[in-house]
């Protein structure tokens, strides 16, 4: 379910160790800091879809409109 | 000309091809209202040199009194987004990473304008790397809006929609990723449209989300869109994106108003959040709508509640994987609001990009589904006005919210369709702000929508007004 409580600190941390340890992708603590409250927002839109039923949906990998 | 309408596109090709009008003189019109007023209000990152865009409108003369045929946009003075690569101008996006930076070539749609004669009077600014609805920007300074400068113009096609309002250009080039065509159109006061993903091609235009960018006109009529869109459309080898569809005589056929026509009103998430002064003007249009003839009903599509985060996490992950390498060596010249933009995306998980794209096609079927009842959607463009330069937060209904929020609320949902959608002036705030309406249509069925708004615009006289600074 829906999880839009994100732990402030456990979000930086993680977030820091997926930058550095698995995107290859560090940056400076500064940058990390400003980015949290909007990669909190991002994320907060993003856990509101665990409330919907996907499991029919094959994702929109190539995007075409039909005619 | 000063403060004066602008002719249409099609006034000016019939008056250019008798004789009517000096493609010469349109030009000295719209390059001396940029001298006028560009420096206030921002809508140039690059211009053409006077002389020589006076010698391609007295060479266009030439020609059509010679009799040699002219192409469609013959003689049109028209501005290009600054993420739309061009062979002999600088194409920066705004930003200092990018700025001096050269593409040597055109993008397909700019190709396909000079062939058609238009004639190119420089790159206008975007909000930085088309990714925000302002064109606020830091490197490029703060673009404002031409009915109170004191307002943001709206974006990311900021200098699009300025220079199209004041009269410097009579069409100008956008790129929509969540809204960017319509934002600035609506609260500028002009015509604009999205076309279809697919319908026109976006080789040589810089990305901000493969998967939800498209590129279109705005005008300042949706007859002048018509035009534009007749020679932006059409199938391109070159764009991994684009569609071969037949492209209908939009030119011919948008005066050809539809008799009977079904307007639906979405149920959700639309009508949530608007702005007192809007609802009125949107509430007004439908009356017209309905004076026409159209029946208007209420559909739903009943998931959009999930859509910002589809969007969020569509956008975010392809337009930091976009930009991943030059962020690894030019963040610190990246403007601050968007390096956190791509500093997200980075965190994302790959599952929740997938989560995005298989909600994103949940919300597609429903929008079908809505389109077996009706022929276009009709909603206010932006629920709110457009807000101050310096402001962050709006009051809807004694709701705070993010201004920002609200700006793309009722726009990004169909980038994720990739349905067309235009925008037409319907009103203006008691403080002289314009408001506007959205017609969503079918995909491909840009000509249906073409008509719908021409027939508004018989009909209303919003579009032909100049703003004061003008």
């Amino acid at each position: 379910m829906a999880n839009r409580d994100l732990n402030s600190d456990a979000l930086l941390v993680a977030c820091d160790a997926v930058l550095r340890e698995i995107a290859g992708y560090p940056i400076t603590p500064d940058r990390l800091n400003a980015a949290l409250p909007l990669i909190r927002e991002i994320l907060s839109a993003i856990r509101a879809m665990d409330e919907l039923d996907v499991s029919a949906s094959e994702p929109m990998t190539t995007f075409r409109p039909v005619a | 000309m000063s403060g004066a309408l602008p002719p249409s596109i099609r006034e000016a090709r019939d008056g250019i091809r008798s004789g009517a009008l000096s493609a010469v003189e349109l030009m000295e019109a719209c390059l001396d209202a940029a001298d006028r007023l560009d420096k206030k209000l921002n809508a140039f990152v690059t211009r053409v040199d006077r002389e020589i865009l006076l010698q391609q409108a007295a060479d266009v003369e030439r020609q059509s009194k010679a009799g040699i045929e002219l192409g469609p946009l013959a003689g049109i003075p028209v501005a290009i987004k600054d993420i739309y690569f061009t062979s002999d101008l600088p194409t920066t996006a705004s930003s200092k990473v990018l700025a001096g930076h050269r593409t040597n070539e055109d993008a397909t749609t700019v190709t396909k304008l000079r062939q058609s004669g238009a004639l190119i009077v420089g790159k206008v600014q975007t909000h930085e790397f088309a990714y925000g609805p302002t064109t606020v920007n830091e490197f490029a300074g703060p673009s404002r809006n031409p009915w109170n400068p004191d307002h943001v113009p709206g974006g990311s096609s900021g200098g699009s929609a300025i220079a199209v309002a004041t009269g410097m250009c009579l069409a100008a080039t956008g790129s929509d990723t969540g809204g960017s065509i319509r934002h600035p159109s609506a609260f500028c006061g002009i015509t604009g449209l999205k076309p279809t993903y697919g319908l026109v091609s976006r080789r040589g235009i810089l990305s901000l989300s493969w998967s939800l960018d498209h590129a279109g006109p705005m005008t300042r009529t949706v007859d002048d869109a018509a035009f534009m869109l007749h020679v932006m459309a059409g199938f391109d080898a070159l764009d991994p994106g684009s569609i071969e569809v037949p492209i209908p005589d939009y030119v011919e056929g948008v005066g050809q108003a539809p008799v009977s026509l079904r307007v639906g009103i979405p149920r959700e998430h639309f009508l949530d959040l608007v702005d007192g002064e809007v609802r009125k003007a949107f509430d007004a249009s439908l009356r017209a709508l309905e004076s026409f003839g159209w029946r208007i009903e209420e559909v739903s599509i009943p998931n959009l509640r999930y859509a910002l985060g589809a969007e969020l996490a569509i956008i975010s992950a392809e337009a930091s994987s976009y930009h991943r390498e030059m962020m690894r060596v030019r963040a610190d010249d990246v403007s601050s609001d968007i390096r956190k933009e791509l500093d997200s995306g980075m965190v994302l998980l790959a599952t929740d990009y997938l989560l995005g794209q298989r909600v994103r096609r949940i919300i597609i079927e429903e929008f079908r589904a809505a389109f077996q009842k009706v022929d276009v959607l009709a909603t206010p463009t932006i629920p709110i006005p457009a807000p101050r330069i310096d402001q962050k937060d709006v009051h809807i209904a004694g709701q705070a919210i993010s201004a920002l929020n609200a700006i793309w609320r009722n726009t990004y949902p169909v980038n994720l369709t990739g349905s067309p959608a235009l925008c037409i002036p319907c009103g203006f705030t008691e403080g002289g702000l314009p408001i506007s309406l959205q017609l969503i249509g079918h995909n491909f069925d840009e000509l249906t929508l073409l008509q719908a708004g021409h027939r508004f615009q018989l009909e209303t006289d919003w579009h032909s007004r100049m703003p004061p600074v003008a």
